[in-house]
């Protein structure tokens, strides 16, 4: 079942460390990250957990870190406060992130049911080959179709950023696909395997088709979670 | 598989190109190419009404060649090229699917 009701509105960033950083040094950074993301004002949720090596990411940095709130407003709040600015302080030196995606947005289409999931999986596009409004809603719909087929997908959010968004990295990102997993199996083997990803939805990815739609450079990633973050 | 109505007089010399300019990298990236079949069974003469249809057929073993096939694909830039650049000079519309025998859907969607 799809829902387009009231949404959150998510501030998600995708780290990828110096490499000059050591293993204790990335943990600190991390917990000083979930420190200071827990303690803004007006959060719903937040996390900050390592993204492992996986020969399924693309551009999947080292840490991925996404936080809630209720609307845009206690976001904007949130991210001028002290806490705030002492997170874009520590995303801006490239001696914390040498490189960084990161988006806020507010919640776009979404479902699925909450059950136990292990795997959070995050995939920013930016929609920009001919995206004309029939080529994007085509591309939105079929997309929020697959967890109709992929039954591993639990919780999934697709989401379409806008020109007030914050969005930068690699590219000015135009969408944000997320979903949950029970074991990230049901990530790296049924939803890469299944045909509706690779006969079907994949068309607006593959320079090959007509369809083609969304640039070759993303980031797909994945990290694991001990509780549901995609929240609605 | 590669469905492509070709602009009336265009069918040989696209077929041509198609040939030496996609087929080999194709053919690397794990590709056989099964049929190459045209409606309707002749080559339509430049001005008439009615293009060439021409289906290029490919085949690959399963799922994972499917993606290694993708991949390369989409790491070199002379198949956008091929695509973007030069087809369009050929052809009128065109169309690419995947397709699978009905006998194996079950066992494909139970990955």
């Amino acid at each position: 079942m799809t829902s387009r009701g009231l949404s959150m509105y998510n501030w998600l960033s995708v780290i990828t460390f110096p490499q000059t950083l050591d293993d204790a040094d990335r943990t600190a950074t991390a917990a000083k990250l979930q420190a200071l993301l827990q303690e803004l004002p007006r959060v719903r949720s937040t996390m900050a957990m390592p993204s492992p090596a996986d020969p399924f990411r693309l551009n999947g940095g080292d840490l991925v870190c996404r936080t809630v709130f209720e609307s845009r407003g206690d976001y904007q709040k949130a991210v001028d406060s002290q806490q705030g600015q002492q997170v874009k302080a520590l995303l801006n030196d490239q001696s914390t992130a040498a490189a960084l995606n990161e988006v806020g947005y507010e919640g776009g289409l979404s479902g699925g049911a909450v059950t136990s999931p292990t795997i959070y999986r995050v995939a920013l596009f930016c929609a920009n080959i001919e995206p004309t409004r029939d080529r994007l809603e085509q591309f939105r719909t079929e997309t929020s179709l697959m967890p109709s087929y992929i039954k591993t997908i639990q919780r999934w959010q697709l989401s379409t950023l806008s020109s007030q968004d914050t969005a930068r990295g690699l590219h000015h990102w135009t969408h944000v696909w997320e979903q949950e997993y029970a074991e990230l199996d049901g990530l790296t083997g049924t939803y890469l395997f299944h045909p509706d990803h690779w006969a079907h939805v994949d068309r607006w990815f593959d320079p090959e088709y007509p369809e083609f739609l969304v640039d070759p450079v993303l980031v797909n990633t994945f990290c694991p979670i001990t509780t549901s973050v995609i929240l609605t | 598989m590669d469905d492509i109505t070709v602009k009336p007089g265009q069918g040989p010399a696209f077929v041509d190109a198609y040939m030496k300019n996609y087929v080999p990298g194709a053919t690397r990236r794990g590709m056989t190419l099964a049929f190459r079949m045209v409606g309707s069974a002749q080559w339509m003469r430049n001005g008439e009404p009615n293009p060439d249809r021409i289906l290029f057929v490919w085949t690959v073993p399963d799922a994972d060649a499917v993606w290694v096939f993708k991949f390369a694909g989409r790491n070199d830039p002379s198949v956008l090229h091929w695509w973007r650049d030069q087809v369009p000079n050929f052809i009128v519309s065109r169309t690419r699917s995947i397709m699978a025998d009905v006998d194996d859907l079950a066992g494909l969607v139970n990955v």
